[in-house]
């Protein structure tokens, strides 16, 4: 029989053997553990970061970190034993450089060395040169994925990326945690430690992870900020979020698998976040491009029609200045433009805010800040892993290629520069954003005169930045001219101030707060009358009714027709009375006639000169 | 052995596919691939349940069934289909028959998140707003951290199903913000709630939770206001749009000369000072 001590001793006894097993596996846990994928950055702010990585073998986690390698005086760690490990560093100060390792609360695994190092965001709203990198359905973790990578590396040199953004199909082709390990963390080890990755989901990431439950690969993997920890109003989901660099407010949408509706959760949420926002830039991505004519159509292709016609609207009213897309497998960048929500076939010259190329001299201009309907500029970047051509023909596009690569983008306090990298390292297309400039917009371009009879038609292109625009005219090439219009706020102007067979000459310049442009390269015009128009032809005349002959006719081919006149005879070819003058139509219903009486007619048209076309044919018939 | 694998491999299968997505896309290549392995295949029951979700997703409401219909046949044990029914019937707008197979997979694994949100789906079509509320309650109950979403339509639910289920709808809401926070999406459906019940106090102290986290107020105290003339506190109301405009006067120029700004105080100063 054994007494209680004797039963303390013998537990007291297997509890030191135990923790003793334990602590052996542990030390035995460390010492063999390695560091398979990371370590990685997430979630940044001007105080805080999220290190992770993966062991092969459990341990604890611990991050040691410090202003110089060798000296990494600060630590944190957990004691959950695990082989995904997660670290929030806190109370860091903004926009400094911190050198780093990982590992367990005994041993270094990785890191305490010049290649392992962040960079807190700016302290917020602060702007500050930024150089971001932006990478689209990246996830073929082959040869060309490698090639963009390295072209991007190369170009950026030994500049800091910032921060970088992945656009969705990451991981190819079902987004697994080892189709991610392969595309994402074998490819881009160097710049994961350093560079914090912010990423949006792809369809090809949505067929291992649900958006609605968060959870699988996509969501395991990436720390995203749900509470509006990293700038910006709290989503309550990592599905989409906004973040804050410096002056730049960043908003990552989910295009695949949440509610698109205006009145959905996703919705209201942006509206409410850009309401809040007090940042000068807002770009957004996400996976589905709003226009698109690359692997994928936007005419015809539900979550992009959606994310068109849904939240455009609520992302232009909010001033947003760039809108970055993956799923088609090419690179089509558009205009400035605003406003247009419907088929490519609606698309027209109204919608360009800007219809330049945007590369200097003559970059885009919006005013300063946040100003709601000034234009955005639409990439399709998901070329950087592979290309999949396709028509490349969608009208708000200033350039569409079929060709592998990323973006670059730079911003400097008031400026966005944007550039197309290739795989070899060639800026294919770039375009430059510039805000509050402080001079006079740029010359207007592309000006056409249509004469017209008594007037003539003026069209330009829009000049970035302009709030209107003068009109002016001479008699005489070259001037002198007289400004015959002010103020006017569309890239169109009709004067019909004009006498028909004098030629006039116009220029047009653009005017904003800071003042006015040169004048446009100069055109004339010479205003016609119209010539009469051509005769309707087909004429048939046929009883419809007691007393009643109604008429029908193929209206004349010529422009311009306002009006037909209706000529009656009770003797065939004439003379003819005329019985009705109508708006231009093809159909007419003589009525009130006297029954057994044949009645011969004849139609002609009459356009807005008030000139007359020749007769039609002659028709007849018998009044019943 | 194989029974159990089948089901795990489904299961696994069945996560892996979204839900209400109706776009073509990829999903010709997904279909064209899916059915080159069930030729090579042809007793793959998860195969054919891939392609009907696919199918499904792609709007083919009688190809999907059909391949459903043919991995239920594979493998009778396959719960899962009926999960995947129950999807199709209520996509394909059969709310009747879609909750007849949801109950049939619900009686099998009753704690089913999926299944609990599809089938409470059904229900709000079938005009059962207080049982599609209990199924988005216990979906909620069986996920550790439930999507905001999850709380919106439940709440919708309830407050469809009459004024008395509005405070029930409010409770709801509450649950969401005490367990994710007083999120904008959670806090903006009860503040309309709050407001139909005439619970002025109660909604325009949501407003403030909102407004805290806001660094630009005027949106919010324009709100405020227009709160304040419901309830007839016309006083505080002109306060508050005081408020806003003065708060609109102190953006720097760039924001404050933009259209939305603009436009704010001008419908703020007419409101203050009307022409007479």
């Amino acid at each position: 029989m054994q007494t209680n001590t004797e039963i303390w001793r013998a537990n007291r006894m297997a509890s030191c053997l135990l923790l003793g097993a334990v602590w052996i596996w542990c030390c035995e846990s460390a010492l063999a553990a390695t560091v398979t994928r990371g370590p990685y950055l997430q979630l940044g702010t001007p105080n805080s970061i999220v290190v992770r990585w993966r062991t092969d073998a459990p341990t604890d986690s611990e991050v040691r970190y410090g202003a110089a390698p060798g000296s990494l005086t600060f630590h944190a760690n957990s004691s959950t034993v695990t082989t995904d490990h997660e670290i929030t560093l806190g109370g860091l100060t903004p926009d400094t450089q911190y050198y780093y390792s990982v590992g367990t609360t005994a041993t270094i695994l990785a890191g305490n060395d010049a290649n392992h190092f962040f960079i807190t965001f700016p302290p917020p709203g602060t702007p500050a040169p930024t150089r971001i990198w932006v990478l689209g359905d990246s996830g073929t973790a082959n040869a060309d994925a490698a090639a963009v990578r390295d072209a991007y590396f190369t170009a950026t040199g030994s500049r800091h990326t910032d921060i970088w953004l992945m656009l969705g199909d990451n991981a190819y082709s079902d987004g697994t945690d080892a189709e991610y390990q392969a595309a994402v963390f074998n490819m881009y080890p160097t710049l994961l430690r350093k560079s914090v990755l912010w990423p949006t989901l792809g369809n090809h990431d949505g067929h291992s992870a649900d958006s609605s439950s968060q959870t699988g690969p996509y969501y395991s993997i990436f720390s995203l900020p749900k509470q509006g920890e990293a700038g910006g109003i709290a989503s309550g989901t990592e599905a989409y979020y906004s973040f804050d660099f410096g002056n730049i407010h960043f908003i990552c949408l989910e295009s695949y698998e949440t509610d698109r509706a205006t009145n959905g959760p996703m919705a209201n949420w942006l509206r409410s976040d850009l309401a809040a926002t007090t940042r000068d830039w807002i770009v957004a991505f996400w996976h589905h491009p709003p226009y698109s004519k690359g692997s994928h159509n936007s005419d015809t292709e539900t979550e992009l029609i959606e994310m068109r016609e849904n939240f455009l609207p609520i992302l232009e009213a909010g001033g947003v200045d760039l809108v970055l897309g993956g799923h088609s497998h090419s690179y089509e960048r558009s205009y400035l433009i605003d406003s247009h929500y419907g088929l490519s076939t609606t698309f027209n010259d109204s919608y360009k805010k800007d219809g330049g190329s945007g590369r200097e001299p003559t970059p885009y201009q919006k005013p300063a800040g946040l100003a709601p309907h000034q234009g955005a500029v639409y990439t399709v970047a998901g070329s950087s892993g592979q290309t999949s051509g396709g028509t490349l023909n969608h009208p708000a596009m200033f350039i569409s290629l079929n060709v592998l690569g990323s973006l670059m983008l730079d911003f400097q306090t008031n400026r966005l520069d944007l550039s197309f990298l290739n795989s070899s390292g060639v800026v294919e297309d770039e375009f430059t954003i510039v805000k509050g400039a402080s001079g006079p917009p740029p010359v207007p371009t592309g000006l056409t005169a249509a004469p017209g009879d008594g007037q003539v038609a003026l069209t330009w292109n829009a000049s970035s930045g302009a709030t209107s625009y003068n009109v002016k005219r001479s008699a005489a090439s070259g001037g002198p001219y007289t400004t015959i219009a002010l103020g006017v706020t569309a890239p169109s102007y009709t004067d019909t101030t004009v006498a028909n067979g004098t030629t006039y000459y116009y220029v047009v310049s653009a005017v904003n707060a800071a003042g006015e442009s040169p004048d446009s390269a100069e055109v004339s015009a010479t205003p016609q009358p119209l010539p009469p128009p051509v005769a309707p032809t087909g004429l048939t005349a046929k009883a419809t009714g007691k007393r009643k002959i109604s008429l029908n006719w193929n209206q004349s081919t010529s422009p311009n027709v306002t009006q037909n006149k209706i000529y009656r005879s009770t003797t065939a070819g004439g003379p003819y009375t005329l019985v009705a003058t109508i708006p231009a139509a093809t159909s007419y219903n003589n009525a009130g006639l006297i029954s057994g009486t044949t009645y011969y007619y004849v139609v002609t048209a009459v356009n807005s000169s008030a000139r007359e076309s020749p007769t039609s044919n002659p028709a007849s018939a018998t009044a019943r | 052995m194989e029974t159990t694998r089948s089901i795990f491999l489904s299961l696994i299968l069945c996560s892996l596919l979204p839900a209400g997505v109706s776009a073509h896309g990829d999903l010709h290549e997904q279909i064209a691939a899916v059915t080159k392995r069930i030729e090579k295949d042809p007793g793959n029951a998860a195969l054919f349940l891939k392609r009907g979700q696919l199918h499904r997703m792609h709007r083919e409401w009688d190809a999907a069934m059909a391949d459903l219909d043919q991995a239920s046949v594979l493998d009778p044990n396959l719960s899962v289909v009926d999960l995947a029914r129950g999807r199709t019937l209520l996509e394909a707008n059969w709310p009747i028959f879609a909750k007849l197979t949801l109950d049939r997979f619900l009686a099998k694994q009753p704690t089913h998140v999926d299944g609990l949100v599809t089938r409470a789906r059904v229900l709000v079509k079938l005009n059962q707003p207080v049982a599609a509320a209990e199924d988005f309650t216990r979906a909620i109950t069986n996920r550790s951290e439930p999507e905001p979403y999850l709380f919106i339509e439940r709440a919708q639910a309830l407050a469809s199903a009459g004024d008395d289920r509005i405070d029930e709808a409010l409770r709801g809401l509450e649950e969401g913000v005490k367990k994710l926070g007083p999120l904008v999406t959670l806090q903006l459906p009860a503040i309309e709630l709050e407001l139909k019940r005439k619970r002025y106090e109660a909604a325009l102290s949501r407003l403030e939770t909102i407004a805290a986290q806001s660094p630009r107020k005027e949106t919010w105290l324009t709100r405020r206001a227009e709160i304040l003339v419901q309830a007839g506190r016309l006083t505080e109301a002109r306060a508050a749009r005081m408020d806003a405009l003065a708060a609109i006067e102190s953006l720097p120029p760039s924001r404050r000369q933009d259209k939305t700004s603009l436009e704010l105080e001008a419908r703020l100063r007419a409101e203050l000072f009307p022409q007479k």
